[in-house]
């Protein structure tokens, strides 16, 4: 198989691992961290639908000489966007964690009592 | 202390059942689109020449330049020679300040919920950290300054030479438990969202749309060339690195031990 | 004309130097959200009628479409974006009374930012980055009060929202690898996609539209959101984010999937997939309300069904039953901040958050009860208000059985909807009137909530109630002002030949906006 299907294989390996993470773990910081997997795996997936055959990397230097053949561009300037709103949903995502664990004191998904007593169903929030 | 509320487990169970069900069809959905033999575009099917970016490759959006891209050149409408960083500060520059702006609101998002954090304990950094940090700072200045500035030319960018630097101000903050005042990086990141903003609107005044090149794009390869990309990169990286050492500060507790 | 853009950049002003003048002057940010919202909304209304109800299609970096990224302010975008400034200025007022951080106004800021570009938008990862702005700043906000039941609403709002978000950067990546191109009207006018591919990409792509839309399978996060939440942040997720997760999805759905060829392997399968979702969130929302004990969170699956049914008006097709859809969308975006601000009230008031403990608070403070009652009305669909035209147009179009998108079932799927319509109405004003039966009834003397607490009702919470109130009751007795004009959106969003039209126009050489 071509160099892109081996890397197109691989980009939805990440995936399913990824949305296995998201969809059967338990603990917070597992979710988070297959979330940001999910994220890894997308990317990969982006930047391998840019290949061309004997293609070579878009920057116009001396050697590239006249009529050069690129790597599709376009992907790659997703990519750099999309990882950088992975590192910003990611940041916020633990620090939810860091406040969800100082009142619920656990990290599972399951708990739902915040504090000593009261349960968050019977929470006020005004 | 805490009360987890057990799932039962006909539930655990059921649910279980409906992921793999869901997680199936959407395989069988995947699987029939790679071996549907109907008419119609099938995957993969536009080749890179058929795609909008082969027109950013050559530099020919508004007038057809025959692909004949090389360096050295002047006159092209864009002038970088980093194709990518002329999608990214050029022709799509919107996506660019709209990513810059989801930096911006994850960091505030952070000050805002990590503003009562308890002091917490650090062992004191040993001699040979404190010795070595600065040292290590310097080259990591030079780097990522110069990450940052080459941007059009090299692989690179606002965006890497922020982090890149931002990780010296991480270091520093670690071996000194002191992480600067959090207001002053909320003030740099302000003016530099202002600037990107001043940027635009001056692109409308000069040129005819937002965020438009309006400075003379000279030869591609020199430092001077792409117009507005060096300005707008540089304040993207200052506006990242305020951003990573607010929330590096943050996680931290805003330390303020003097050295 | 170029400055047009202001419409859409005007927030980004406000959310940056927010957190500079709350340095330079204690809580002065909060007062330039306000100015700034009153001017994007009288900007807009100025820009509207100068543009003179055309479509304008704004170029952004002097680069045409597809190469660059346009914005398209046709009179669906400009009208609702309007409406979402109107909406997030009552919304600022009523929250004048709490102090808030002014992390906490640039963060709404940002939100409505987010909102505004998803509706205008003309281009597809575009679109997905407004989404994740919008993500970023509701989560903040609705974890910054409680930490309990806000951090679990955040958490359960956030992980669904990360996995949604990249199937549809999945999706965009392979659609972009099958067309070669990301702008809308661009995709619209390729050639056909294959049937499966078209199913698959469909199907990804309007995933996170139905998470946003609070639709059925997606809905988890509603109800614990709009508990745990600050009431003002509920308010701008129902009014706000309502608005922009259904227009931009109208613009996907519509304009590029039903409208063109480009997916017409997969039309029928994917207005059958939308109608089913829509039907199944009507009835889950409002049988999940009947038993609810929360107050907000009987709002919330509230949302859910209205929701379903705006949503069911775009799989029917048909610009008269999409009018019909829009006005309930109008309705739902004006009457459900009103209502949570009243629940935001009395939660404040008694103390309590199960509506069964508010016995008789209306008696109490009638003004709001009063409130409450008309948003309850209009959300019913009571004649001499709002929601009641909305409902009528669609029972009408629905009924004669036209314009029917799907080529099967012809007269089967619009008698389901009207069916399921019928019965989310009979539900939704059980459940409601069982709710003002508490409210006014007399209480036993020993136990008036609020009694300990009894809070003057200061201007500025009531007026925003009392404006809300007064647009849903001018609208419900003329609605022909508003219908001429929610038809024309109806078009602009169905209307697939002109929106190519307007956007892809070759551009002298010098570039700017048309």
């Amino acid at each position: 198989m071509s160099i892109q299907q081996l890397f197109l294989y691989n980009a939805s390996a990440i995936l399913l691992i990824g949305v296995f993470g998201i969809l059967t773990r338990r603990n917070i910081i597992k979710i988070l961290l297959s979330i940001n997997i999910l994220q890894t795996g997308a990317n990969l997936l982006l930047v391998a639908l840019g290949w061309r055959p004997s293609g070579i990397a878009p920057i116009i230097t001396e050697n590239t000489g006249h009529a050069p053949l690129f790597v599709d561009p376009l992907p790659q300037a997703m990519v750099l966007t999309a990882i950088v709103i992975a590192f910003g949903t990611t940041a916020l995502g633990l620090v939810i964690a860091i406040k969800y664990y100082m009142s619920h004191r656990s990290l599972e998904t399951s708990s739902f009592m915040y504090g000593k007593t009261k349960s968050d169903d019977e929470e006020v929030v005004q | 202390m805490t009360a987890g509320r057990k799932m039962k487990r006909s539930h655990r169970v059921l649910i279980n059942i409906l992921v793999f069900i869901v997680l199936c069809v959407a395989g069988f959905l995947v699987y029939r689109s790679f071996t549907d033999t109907g008419e119609g575009k099938k995957l993969l099917s536009a080749a890179v020449e058929d795609r909008v970016s082969v027109k950013f490759s050559e530099k020919s959006v508004r007038e057809d330049t025959g692909s004949q891209v090389s360096f050295g050149t002047e006159g092209y409408e864009s002038g970088s020679a980093n194709i990518v960083t002329s999608i990214v500060v050029n022709y799509r520059a919107f996506d660019t300040l709209l990513e810059v702006i989801i930096l911006f609101a994850s960091t505030a998002g952070i000050a805002m919920l990590m503003e009562k954090r308890k002091r917490r304990i650090y062992t004191e950094s040993s001699q040979i950290v404190k010795t070595a940090v600065p040292v290590i700072n310097l080259f990591i200045y030079v780097v990522g300054i110069v990450i940052i500035l080459r941007g059009h030319l090299s692989p690179g960018g606002g965006f890497a030479g922020g982090a890149v630097l931002a990780s010296a101000f991480i270091l520093t903050s670690l071996a000194f438990r002191n992480t600067g005042r959090g207001i002053l990086y909320m003030v740099l990141e302000t003016l530099m969202g202002l600037g990107i903003l001043a940027v635009g609107l001056l692109g409308i005044y000069y040129g005819g749309g937002f965020l438009q090149n309006f400075l003379p794009t000279g030869r591609v390869g020199d430092f001077f060339s792409g117009g507005t990309v060096v300005i707008l990169y540089t304040l993207i990286g200052v506006k990242v690195l305020s951003e990573i050492s607010g929330i590096s500060g943050s996680f931290l507790g805003n330390l303020k031990e003097k050295r | 004309m170029n400055y047009i853009i202001l419409f859409l950049i005007l927030p980004l002003f406000s959310a940056f130097l927010a957190p500079v003048c709350s340095i330079v002057r204690g809580r002065f940010g909060k007062y330039l959200n306000i100015v700034v919202y009153a001017a994007g909304a009288a900007g807009g209304i100025y820009f509207f009628t100068v543009s003179g109800f055309n479509a304008y299609s704004v170029i952004i970096g002097g680069w045409k479409p597809p190469y660059g990224i346009n914005l398209y302010l046709g009179p669906a975008a400009f009208g609702f974006g309007i409406l979402i400034y109107f909406i997030a200025f009552l919304i600022h007022i009523y929250d004048l009374q709490n102090n808030r951080p002014a992390y906490y106004h640039m963060l709404f800021a940002l939100f409505v930012f987010a909102s505004l570009g998803m509706t205008m938008t003309g281009d597809l990862f575009n679109l997905f980055i407004f989404i994740e702005i919008g993500t970023i700043a509701l989560l903040g906000l609705s974890a910054s009060v409680s930490p309990g039941s806000g951090t679990r609403g955040a958490l359960k709002y956030f992980v669904p929202a990360a996995l949604v978000s990249m199937i549809m950067l999945a999706g965009i990546a392979l659609l972009y690898s099958s067309l070669g191109t990301l702008n809308i009207a661009h995709i619209a006018r390729s050639s056909e996609l294959n049937g499966s591919l078209a199913f698959l990409l469909g199907i990804g792509m309007l995933g996170i539209f139905f998470f946003e839309a609070e639709l059925f399978p997606f809905n988890t996060w509603v109800p614990d959101l709009y508990k745990g939440a600050p009431s003002s942040i509920a308010a701008g997720v129902a009014g706000i984010g309502g608005i922009a997760g259904v227009v931009s999805f109208g613009r996907v759905f519509l304009t590029m999937m039903a409208g063109s060829d480009t997916f017409r392997f997969a039309r029928s399968r994917l207005t059958a997939v939308v109608f089913i979702i829509a039907a199944a969130s009507i009835v889950i929302g409002e049988l999940a309300a009947l038993k609810e004990e929360d107050f907000k969170k009987v709002l919330a699956f509230s949302s859910v069904s209205h929701m379903g049914i705006v949503v069911l008006t775009f799989s029917i097709g048909g610009s008269v039953a999409l009018t019909a859809g829009l006005f309930i969308l109008l309705n739902h975006s004006v009457v459900k901040p009103l209502m949570l601000m009243t629940a935001g009230f009395y939660i404040k008031t008694s103390g309590k958050a199960r509506w069964r403990e508010m016995r008789g608070i209306a008696r109490r403070y009638p003004l709001t009860g009063a409130l409450f009652v008309v948003g309850a009305l209009s959300l019913m669909g009571m004649p001499l208000f709002a929601g009641f035209w909305g409902k009528m147009i669609l029972l009408k179009s629905l009924f004669s059985g036209q314009g029917s998108l799907s080529a099967a079932g012809q007269q089967t799927f619009p008698l389901i909807g009207a069916a399921v319509i019928l019965f989310s109405v009979i539900l939704e004003g059980t459940y409601f009137m069982r709710i003002g039966h508490v409210f006014f009834e007399a209480p036993p003397s020993e136990d008036i909530p609020g009694r300990s607490r009894r809070l003057k009702i200061s201007l500025s919470t009531a007026a925003p109630a009392l404006i809300l109130a007064l647009v849903v009751v001018f609208f419900g007795l003329r609605p022909g002002l508003i219908e001429g004009y929610l038809s024309r959106a109806a078009a602009d969003l169905i209307n697939t030949a002109d929106y190519i039209n307007n956007v892809l126009v070759t551009l002298s050489a010098a570039g700017g906006a048309l």
